[in-house]
């Protein structure tokens, strides 16, 4: 069994692609098979898989939940149907308009839906799911009304009219197609910055991730999704009205996603499958409602990953197990970092110099009159008691706060950040006092994602998997080794982050802010919670960044760490700088002593 | 009235707290300094019941009391002043004073309150003088006399501080620490968590050193302040 | 202006409604940052449960009044505890949201499926006489809502403000750490919020039934409505969700009466829309954050 599973796993990726490939032809051969009543259904599937899959990138990738989708089914459905019956146009030209206008529609809610968030969000989808119902109601001339549009004729291909049959194909074609485009996406540039989006807006935006540009993606995907569906299912049902698309029917999208599994690619597949065959077999009519309800209810105690999901999630940890029995795949150890790091050094003798800042929030005066500098190349470290201000000083030159007095300039320009990712652009990393890795994500795949802000290439790229796009893949990939390579990183890279051990963790996130190419690097608390080895780690680590003319600020607490590898120490206290100078005499300096154990006088000398 | 042996407490993959070892009397006032992250707070919290401690055994007036949750301590008699001053922004003075009644609403009877009230404010006209007002207009000094008050309402037999001198000037703290001076007179058991090692060894009886995780070192106040290797662990040099 | 008059005071009557179970959400949300997105449902149950108290069980009108409210108020209390408590802790909102509308899917159907569609009006105690004010006919039905929930907001705020119940609410909207720090159960007092909010949407709906018919299908547009007041609001801002409420309902009836009632039923959404284009957090909202890092 053993050696079975070891062959399958080993052959994994031709399996896949062959199951799927027999599992395609046989749906394809179903028309033949069965009956229309059984066809219908798996149309209806069909459908449904189109519109869920853009929605499970929303939901799943994008941390989206959208519960107004219907109306982005409608504006498809509708606008389609309308030009085909008023203006006779073919479907091929009515369905393209309809995902162009759903793609319009869509875009007016992603934008205040993408600025809010949590519970506002829904709501705002819900608002427009209603509006989207109202309007489907009362503009009887471009609707019809309550009474909907009639008379919707089928497609037709050169002469050639489609039946139930053709329908269905070409729906099982769509259908696959979009499969394998989330599928893409999911291991591009885009699918990795929507996760660590979704995960932790801010550290994603210490990468460079522009958190509207990704999520606005998802939302334009999902809602051209939904308009073809919608397009596709008016033109075979030859009938729509306002009933098929209001707010229960955008609550059956969300369940079908999260029952199959938000995030997974057949989630949405094993999702509709179900909801549409269950109240069949069930031979329901009343309370289907509830039925659909209790499910809901269900999957969001009992199996909050879905179907897929908890399938996934088993099975990953069983296959990985078995993966371990084997040597890990030989990689040629590269200890050169050859363009890793292509800015450094080019920069004069000072990186950073802060003069004066000032920073308060409401009454508490949390910086006072902050000015040191910092020479390029140096290892600076900032020491202060609990509170005295360093974090909030670390925010403020990487752009989270802005300083409300006082100048920061960066290699001698003068820096005036408006937000994390155009500081990261102009070369400033940093990595977080608690660890923000990407937890769905694996090691390599945090890594890579730093790489995002800099070198993403087109969305159309990603979804078709494009030669451009595999190579630029293979570059990330291998920029991403040599990272993990260089801060000594020897374990499973294609595990998921989650199961790292502290103090990895730590380590790999520095990986992750060196992926942006920064030239100076701040760190909070690095070494804060790491055994001794580590520690001894983390210092070789930076002077091997030092040497390739990377500057680092670093606050730390390890004072004998701070002594052994700063070339300057700034001591801040109330967020007043006490003094900054060489570690041997900062860090035996009587100010700095009491401001540390509170003494009046302080016991002689130390 | 408070024994820790043994104690244990991780966070996930961080081991938090090593084999703790602590003792306090009714009255006492014992100081736990260290530098950040050595796990002042996480002592406290297992006190309390507010994090659950992996090994080891927490015994209070006799009772083991290591897995009970918070609202079981408070009930006992334990009283937590956390770091950070957190107060009731919204709410008055007053009414910040009467929500340290907690669940003893009814058998503490109307005029047990007002006598609380008046020794407290006694002991702190400033908040007299600001009863009905809001509390986050007070000052940080006056927060940290509120929160003490509201700990001190209940009659606690044992009282945690939690960093009581974060972000205070010097001034205020002489007066806060002769406050809890005052409590400890009155029989209550304190034990002081101080990153200003200095001021709170010069109020507490005995002090804990921790680092890392465990106790470096302890001793009588007297001899630690006098102690080269306070400075040294202190800053962690080693 | 008599007509003007006539339409006021429908319009405030309705927007009694809407502000008192807009608040329903509100008072919630402010402890623990979580809300009930059936509460729409709960409305309809207290009309529905009004209606069969008077007219199938013949009881009297306090005591179905008073058994209406409770029985939805113990309802909230349930949701709470199985449909929110398990998810309020979690860094991300949707998933009470979801359940809370899942629970409201399963009421309504079953209430559809015991009830039937029919809907039916509870015969008010003030009869079905009309009052002139100022040449205007007004209906004393109608007209009763404003005393009546000027009543209840009056109580609620006395509750929330003197009592000592109150006092705990306010304190875990103000601070919950402090509160857990202090090792007092936040659960209960969550439960109570609850409660309170369950008994404002059955009083609510038990009161809509004398004026208005109910059956079982209004829940989801009025806890729309309602959520919708609350948004343009802001959820944690008590007062300005009582004026958004009144304000909307006289919207809505004089829109309803002067341009057409396709336009009454998309007013308010359109305004949520329009509102949140331009301050996502509500009209009224005052909440600062500052992100720690």
């Amino acid at each position: 069994m053993n050696s079975f599973l070891q062959l399958g796993l080993r052959y994994r990726g031709t399996a896949a692609v062959t199951s799927a490939a027999i599992i395609v032809a046989l749906l394809a051969a179903c028309p033949w098979l069965m009956d229309t009543y059984y066809l219908n259904l798996l149309f209806m599937i069909g459908t449904f898989v189109i519109t869920c899959t853009g929605m499970n990138l929303l939901i799943g990738y994008c941390g989206i939940v959208s519960i107004g989708h219907a109306g982005l089914m409608a504006t498809g459905a509708y606008v389609s149907s309308y030009l085909s019956t008023q203006a006779g146009l073919s479907f091929w030209v009515v369905a393209l308009a309809g995902m162009l206008m759903s793609l319009v529609i869509g875009s007016l809610i992603a934008i205040p839906t993408i600025k809010a968030g949590g519970v506002y969000l829904s709501m705002i989808t819900i608002a427009f799911g209603v509006v989207i119902h109202e309007v489907l109601i009362r503009w009887d001339a471009f609707t019809g009304g309550p009474l909907g549009i009639s008379g919707i004729p089928k497609p037709e291909l050169g002469g050639y009219r489609f039946d139930l049959k053709s329908m269905y194909l070409l729906v099982l074609a769509v259908s696959v197609l979009v499969l394998v485009l989330i599928r893409n996406l999911r291991r591009s540039a885009w699918g990795r910055a929507m996760i660590a989006t979704k995960e932790n807006e801010i550290a994603a935006a210490s990468l460079g991730i522009r958190k509207f540009a990704v999520q606005y993606a998802g939302f334009a995907f999902s809602a051209v999704l939904a308009g073809l569906s919608g397009a596709i299912y008016a033109h075979a049902n030859s009938f729509i009205s306002p009933d098929t698309y209001h707010f229960q029917t955008s609550v059956q999208l969300v369940l079908i996603v999260i029952l199959g599994g938000a995030g997974t690619v057949l989630g949405p597949v094993v999702g509709a499958t179900i909801l549409v065959f269950l109240p069949e077999l069930l031979q329901m009519e009343k309370l289907r409602m509830a039925l659909y309800g209790g499910i809901m209810f269900a999957v969001l105690f009992f199996l909050p990953k879905g179907i897929v999901g908890t399938a996934g999630q088993l099975l990953g940890r069983k296959i990985r197990g078995y993966a371990k029995t084997g040597p890990s795949p030989a990689r040629e150890r590269n200890s050169e970092t050859p363009q890793l790091f292509a800015h450094a050094s080019s920069s004069g003798a000072v990186m950073l110099e802060l003069n004066g800042i000032h920073k308060h929030f409401g009454g508490l005066h949390a910086l006072k009159d902050v000015s040191f500098s910092v020479a390029t190349g140096a290892v600076h470290s900032l020491v202060g008691p609990n509170g005295a201000g360093k974090t909030t000083l670390l925010n403020v030159i990487s752009g989270l706060y802005s300083a409300n007095q006082g100048t920061l300039s960066l290699r001698g320009k003068s820096l005036n950040p408006r937000s994390l990712s155009d500081v990261t652009m102009l070369g400033i990393a940093r990595t977080f006092q608690h660890s923000r890795l990407f937890k769905e994500l694996t090691v390599l795949e945090n890594v890579m994602v730093g790489m995002a802000g800099r070198r993403r290439v087109g969305f159309a790229h990603a979804l078709l998997h494009t030669p451009k796009q595999r190579r630029d893949e293979r570059v990330m990939e291998e920029r991403a080794h040599l990272l993990l390579d260089l801060i000594g990183y020897e374990g499973d890279r294609d595990m998921p982050a989650s199961q790292l051990p502290y103090g990895h963790q730590r380590m790999v996130e520095i990986a992750r802010a060196l992926a942006t190419e920064p030239d100076l690097l701040l760190l909070d608390e690095p070494a804060a919670g790491m055994t001794a080895a580590e520690i001894g780690q983390l210092e070789q680590l930076l002077r091997k960044l030092t040497a390739y003319g990377l500057t680092i600020i670093l606050i730390e607490h390890h004072m004998d760490f701070v002594q052994r590898i700063s070339d300057t120490v700034t001591v801040l206290d109330f967020g007043k700088v006490i003094g900054t100078g060489k570690p041997e005499e900062m860090l035996t300096d009587p100010r700095v002593i009491q401001a540390y154990l509170g003494a009046e006088e302080v016991a002689a000398g130390a | 009235m408070l024994s820790i042996q043994g104690l244990e407490v991780r966070y996930g993959a961080i081991q938090a707290l090593r084999r703790i070892d602590l003792e306090l009397a009714a009255g006492e006032i014992v100081a736990v300094i260290g530098s950040n992250g050595a796990g002042k707070t996480t002592l406290l919290q297992s006190i309390l019941g507010l994090v659950r401690p992996d090994k080891g055994v927490i015994t209070f007036d006799g009772k083991p009391i290591t897995q009970l949750s918070a609202s079981r301590t408070a009930n006992l008699g334990i009283s937590l002043v956390p770091e950070g001053r957190e107060v009731f922004g919204t709410l008055t003075v007053l009414e910040n004073l009467r929500l340290g009644l907690k669940n003893k609403i009814g058998s503490t009877s109307k005029e047990q309150f007002e006598r609380e009230l008046a020794s407290i404010y006694e002991r702190f006209p400033r908040l007299y003088e600001r009863r009905d007002q809001q509390a986050m207009t007070l000052s940080g000094g006056e927060q940290q006399m509120l929160v003490l008050s509201r700990a001190m309402i209940s009659k606690p037999k044992l009282l945690l501080l939690d960093e009581p001198s974060l972000g205070l000037a010097p001034i205020i703290v002489s007066d806060i620490f002769a406050s809890i001076q005052e409590l400890a007179k009155g029989g209550t058991a304190v034990l002081l968590v101080e990153q200003m090692a200095h001021k709170a060894l010069s109020i507490a009886s005995r002090g804990y050193v921790i680092d890392n995780g465990r106790v470096a070192f302890q001793g009588k106040s007297s001899d630690l302040l006098q102690d080269q290797r306070m400075i040294k662990a202190y800053l962690g040099v080693h | 202006m008599s007509l003007v008059l006539q339409l006021m005071i429908s319009g405030l009557a309705v927007g009694c409604l809407y502000a008192l179970i807009a608040l329903g959400y509100s008072l919630t949300y402010v402890v623990n940052g979580t809300l009930n997105m059936s509460q729409g449902q709960l409305v309809m149950l207290g009309g529905v449960i009004m209606f069969g108290f008077t007219s199938h069980a013949h009881l009297p009108f306090l005591v179905s009044f008073a058994l209406a409210a409770a029985l939805v108020a113990l309802l909230n209390l349930g949701i709470e505890r199985l449909a929110i408590r398990k998810f309020d802790r979690g860094p991300n909102a949707i998933e009470w949201v979801l359940s809370t509308i899942a629970v409201g899917i399963i009421i309504q159907d079953v209430a559809l499926y015991f009830n039937g569609p029919d809907e039916g009006v509870t015969p008010s105690p003030v009869g079905d006489g009309m009052l002139r004010i100022m040449g205007a006919g007004v209906y004393w039905k109608e007209f009763v809502f404003l005393p009546v929930v000027a009543l209840l907001l009056v109580g609620l705020i006395v509750f929330y403000k003197k009592s000592h119940w109150g006092l705990w609410l306010r304190a875990t909207a103000d601070n919950r750490t402090a509160i857990e720090i202090m090792g007092v159960s936040s659960n209960k007092i969550v439960a109570v919020a609850y409660v309170l909010s369950g008994l404002l949407a059955g009083l609510g709906g038990a009161l809509m039934s004398t004026n208005y018919a109910v059956s079982v299908d209004i829940g989801l547009a009025l806890g729309l409505k309602a959520i919708s007041v609350a948004i343009l609001a802001g959820v944690n801002n008590p007062k300005g969700i009582v004026a958004a409420g009144l304000i909307l309902g006289i919207a809505e009836v004089f829109i309803g009466q002067y341009i057409s009632t396709a336009f009454r039923e998309m007013f308010v959404y359109g305004m949520v829309i329009l509102v949140l284009y331009w301050k996502p957090a509500g009209l009224f909202n005052t909440s600062k954050t500052v992100i720690k890092v």
